[in-house]
């Protein structure tokens, strides 16, 4: 009888730790423990320096932030994820990695919503290389990142410099990648992509969809 | 005004006439609308990312930071700067407070960039999201390769900013 009563106590609460988003409760937690620590080392005063920097860095970007955000928006809809998909396709050699590579300067979004779609081009054949080089691309050369993140935070000559390096890296991780994945053979592929790579017909028919 | 600023408006402005030109009002709207979406998601993570970033520029003395990560740390900041990624988790309303934190207190060009690039190595990302979607094998094959990505891109990335002598 206890025991009921007192998981109908907490049920709310469980139903709120549902709702509740991790990387907030994440940023929460962090932010607590610094402003702890700051109390310890050095009171209220370094506690109110912590608050005085995040000021300054809040006033270097509060302009150049919404201006990135509102061009994002713009790329998402300019941009449409089925064209995206269509010219990577089943391509596959030097040429499937470059096109994975530099599709990465236009795929944008949270991984919940890109990886879902870079799993549907794997499964509709496309090569391990050209999915890594994509994969790859997305994180070092997205142009979203680049204008929405990274120049409004870091000015423009540190993201920059980082973005050309990258534009040569990334084809030569997908060929790298391409011949990891080969040595790597051992391991588990997704159950889908091996019942299509047993049959040449399961990969032709994966061709054919894309 | 300063030259971020400048670059912003401009690809704001040539992406208002290209929505413009594609759906008229109708695709300019729906770019406006889908603004206020990702602005109405992150606007307190990104407040909570810079008063993040604020408390680790007090906490961590700019000496220790320019000792580790400073431009006279070498091939060592480099390293440190790759491999903290490991441990970086979060979407880029945090990294990046943190980020600009550490470089305004000193880092060198190289670290930071290969610090921006050591997000790569999240293991957070690669069990949550890389290997439940793509499997154990392409996400290993990939992640193996990526190790040696940050330091590369933090070495000549370090090279390129004393290039183009932009900061």
């Amino acid at each position: 009888m206890k025991t009921e009563a007192q998981s109908a106590r907490i049920q709310p609460v469980i139903k709120l730790v549902r709702r509740t988003d991790p990387t907030l409760v994440i940023l929460i937690v962090l932010l607590s423990v610094a402003v702890g620590l700051a109390f310890l080392k050095g009171g209220g005063q370094l506690a109110w320096l912590g608050v005085v920097q995040a000021g300054r860095l809040l006033e270097t970007v509060w302009l150049r932030l919404p201006l990135g955000f509102a061009l994002g928006g713009l790329i998402q809809v300019l941009v449409p994820r089925a064209v995206i998909a269509r010219w990577l396709g089943p391509a596959s050699g030097v040429k499937g990695i470059l096109i994975g590579s530099y599709t990465g300067i236009i795929l944008s979004g949270a991984p919940y919503v890109m990886l879902p779609v870079v799993a549907s081009l794997y499964l509709a054949g496309a090569g391990a290389g050209p999915i890594i080089a994509l994969l790859t691309g997305q994180a070092l050369l997205a142009l979203q990142n680049l204008i929405v993140w990274q120049i409004p935070f870091l000015g423009v000559g540190l993201p920059l410099s980082k973005y050309i390096v990258c534009l040569f890296i990334v084809p030569l991780v997908g060929l790298a990648g391409s011949a990891v994945f080969k040595l790597l053979g051992r391991l588990p592929d997704l159950e889908a992509k091996r019942d299509l790579s047993a049959s040449g017909a399961g990969q032709k028919e994966g061709a054919d969809k894309t | 005004m300063d030259t971020a600023l400048l670059i912003l408006l401009v690809l704001l402005a040539l992406a208002i006439i290209a929505a413009f030109w594609k759906g008229r009002w109708t695709l300019v709207w729906a770019g406006l609308k889908q603004t206020g979406r990702t602005l109405k998601a992150m606007w307190f993570r990104i407040l909570l990312g810079m008063a993040l970033g604020g408390f680790i520029q007090v906490l961590v003395p700019s000496a220790s930071i320019a000792e580790w990560l400073g431009p006279a740390s070498g091939l060592k900041g480099i390293l440190i700067g790759s491999y903290v990624g490991l441990f970086l988790s979060g979407g880029p309303y945090v990294i990046l407070p943190v980020v600009a934190a550490i470089y305004k207190a000193g880092a060198g060009a190289g670290p930071v960039i290969a610090l921006l690039a050591g997000g790569l190595l999240s293991v957070q990302g690669l069990i949550t999201w890389y290997i439940p979607f793509l499997g154990v094998r392409l996400s290993l094959a990939k992640y193996v390769v990526c190790l040696f990505v940050p330091p590369l891109v933090g070495l000549a990335g370090g090279a390129v900013f004393g290039l183009l002598n932009l900061s």
